[in-house]
């Protein structure tokens, strides 16, 4: 128990206790996605904006190397955003991915961990997993399920309702060369859901 | 690229550790989940804020939580949806109506801020006009002293203002009473700044009739 508190004495302990000197990653990452999200509505390209910071964020929080973000236009999609695919980012750029392509994609043999997220391992990953795992006599058969070859990809569907594909994120080849642990899919599953209302295609342009 | 489906034993693997849980996810997942069970998929604004304060109030530990918006035809904020009062001090808050120089008259309502666009109002600073002492849970504690300088006391109360545009409040959420009797972590203000910056975008695009 402490002595009365003065108004004054409460108001700069809240201030100080609510400061960002001590901040953990989780709160970090919560600050970088309002800062994304909220925009200026001075800014003549927002939806531009918004797009790089959310591959930033995903870039420097999750450690992903190549990450590309596909928004709706037209009857097809578009690449809004593109970091690290460099051999074929260019070819993504000018690329127009039709609706039955992403169906496709949805329904490709994979893990969905959640409505949203689908884990695509390559056939050659997979392979050369069984062979690492022949070749090893530490492995005592067990397979090796945890490393992400640079084939293997990471889609995060921003879907408004079930059926509407507004577009998706992206992602491959991780810093750790290491599947993304559930706290990341989590959070990139949270970042795809909460785009939603802040992309448009045009039409819909505030 | 059509790939051959998964060993079972891999499918097995990645169900196993993506199914696993951190410490303090609870509150981002339902936030998710509630955004795709309300938001994207196509329920009124009435159903959603009504379903909004319901998981502020059951995951982030308030005992009272309210949404404030702006009357677009009169520009007073009036309370439209609140969880946690009794029906009598529910009955007087939603009578009050605040004008925009109301919502930022450090006289009137001193208050700190704590994050990007939330303010802390202080028991001890008496942060209501005269009158409004009836819209308090138990008025009678509003002299209460705080006993330790982590208390959240009756009369404290924080406001998460919701932007149409960054000088241009469309409303807030206002929440008091932690179930902890404690402050609430710097955790939760972020987690609620997250919700508010989304709910606001939801909010501007459901005027304009865009889905």
């Amino acid at each position: 128990m402490t002595d009365a508190f003065d108004a004054d004495k409460i108001a700069k302990a809240i201030s100080e206790r609510y400061s960002n000197v001590t901040i953990s990653e989780d709160d970090r990452i919560s600050d970088a996605i309002v800062v994304a999200l909220e925009g200026k509505d001075s800014h003549h390209n927002r939806q531009g904006v918004m797009l790089e910071n959310i591959v930033m964020i995903i870039h420097r929080f999750f450690n992903f190397k190549k990450i590309a973000i596909a928004i709706r236009a037209g009857d097809g999609y578009e690449y809004g955003k593109i970091v690290g695919f460099v051999k074929d980012g260019q070819a993504l750029k000018i690329s127009h991915q039709s609706l039955e392509r992403i169906k496709e994609i949805q329904t490709e043999a994979g893990y969905c961990s959640k409505a949203n997220i689908r884990i695509i391992i390559s056939n050659e990953n997979e392979k050369n997993r069984r062979n690492d795992c022949a070749q090893d006599e530490h492995a005592n058969g067990d397979l090796d399920f945890e490393n992400m070859s640079d084939d293997d990809m990471i889609y995060v569907f921003i879907l408004a309702g079930h059926k509407d594909i507004k577009g998706w994120i992206e992602l491959a080849s991780p810093r750790d060369g290491k599947l993304p642990s559930s706290h990341t899919l989590h959070w990139i599953s949270l970042i795809g859901d909460m785009m939603v209302p802040f992309i448009h295609s045009g039409t819909d342009a505030p | 690229m059509i790939n051959s489906p998964l060993s079972l034993e891999h499918l097995q693997y990645l169900r196993e550790k993506y199914s696993s849980r951190q410490e303090g996810e609870e509150a981002t997942e339902a936030f998710d989940d509630f955004i795709v069970n309300y938001t994207t998929s196509g329920a009124n604004i009435d159903t959603t804020l009504k379903a909004l304060i319901r998981f502020i109030h059951r995951f982030f530990g308030f005992e009272y939580v309210a949404i404030a918006l702006r009357n677009e035809k009169d520009g007073l904020y009036r309370y439209v949806y609140s969880i946690g009062l009794p029906a009598e001090a529910d009955s007087s808050y939603k009578k009050i109506a605040y004008s925009s120089s109301d919502l930022f008259d450090d006289a009137t309502f001193p208050s700190v801020k704590i994050c990007r666009f939330s303010r802390f109002y202080i028991a001890e600073k008496k942060p209501y006009k005269p009158g409004e002492e009836s819209s308090y849970t138990r008025p009678n504690l509003l002299t209460l002293t705080r006993g330790h300088i982590d208390d959240m006391i009756e009369g404290d109360y924080i406001d998460i203002y919701l932007h149409k545009s960054p000088n241009d409040v469309m409303g807030y959420f206002e929440l008091a009473g932690t179930r902890s009797g404690k402050l609430p972590e710097k955790g939760t203000i972020k987690k609620l700044e997250l919700i508010a910056v989304f709910i606001s975008r939801y909010l501007q695009n459901e005027h304009r009739g865009v889905r």
